[in-house]
């Protein structure tokens, strides 16, 4: 049974590194182990572009402060943000979300991409660096 | 309500806000394939200014307000500012900034320059 099927199948070469040639070699059941992880690749689509091949432009948001009654950033504060800020562009995030820290002169922010969360951290009012935690 | 570039700016463009600016708003009118027509400033774009007012103290000029504060003389500044939004694809982040800083005489002149000017 499994013979008759293989026959129907389609025969695709390609060439690939000799480390992992020998491992293939080494397997069993090379065509459907390479089958399965061809179909468990194609089915993750990309998370920047969401499998259309186009990571978005410009389409960071960044919370307003007036809007979130968070004040006016303090110059360290502003370093900071502007760090997280090309931080989120690089790893295409949606949004950096900002509100108002543990203490009341610390901004909490949270760069996100959609509904995932990739960074979360704090905006310290006088420190030089920001405390971050990446989510994993 | 976002932050505005005023006139005072003009001429002068110090990068010190651009540098500052968290977001990349303050962009400067450089349109493909002809001259600017706009004065030689830089410009606040609404849409991305986060209204952090960071940019405020770093301007050697003191040509940045809360769009709240403009002075009545710039009022129409404000507008100007908007065009940034309206036209995004004429303006860019500067690629060159000139940090050259103003002393507090410059800054006097350089209001004085401007506000009789103003009806």
């Amino acid at each position: 049974m499994y013979s008759i099927m293989l026959y129907m199948k389609t025969r695709v070469t390609f060439r690939v590194a000799e480390d992992l040639a020998e491992t293939l070699r080494g397997l069993p059941n090379q065509t459907a182990f390479v089958e399965a992880a061809l179909r468990e690749a194609l089915r993750e689509k990309c998370p920047a572009c969401a499998g259309t091949g186009r990571a978005p432009g410009h389409a960071l948001r960044v919370s307003n402060l007036r809007s979130a009654s968070l004040g006016v950033l303090e110059r360290a504060a502003a370093l900071q943000l502007k760090g997280v800020v090309a931080l989120a562009r690089h790893a295409a995030a949606t949004d950096v979300l900002l509100e108002r820290g543990r203490s009341s002169a610390d901004i909490g922010f949270a760069v996100t991409r959609g509904e995932q969360v990739l960074l979360r951290g704090t905006l310290l009012s006088s420190a030089a660096r920001s405390e971050s935690t990446w989510q994993s | 309500m976002a932050v505005v570039i005023t006139r005072l700016c003009q001429d002068c463009v110090d990068g010190a806000c651009v540098d500052m600016c968290p977001c990349e708003a303050i962009v400067e009118h450089r349109p493909d394939g002809r001259a600017s027509e706009l004065p030689n400033q830089l410009f606040v774009d609404p849409e991305l200014c986060i209204t952090c007012n960071a940019c405020i103290p770093e301007c050697p000029w003191e040509a940045i307000y809360d769009e709240g504060d403009v002075p009545k003389a710039f009022a129409s500044d404000i507008a100007l500012n908007r065009r940034a939004f309206e036209k995004s694809a004429e303006y860019h982040v500067p690629a060159s900034k000139l940090l050259r800083g103003a002393s507090s005489e410059e800054v006097e002149q350089n209001h004085a320059k401007w506000l009789p000017s103003v009806t």
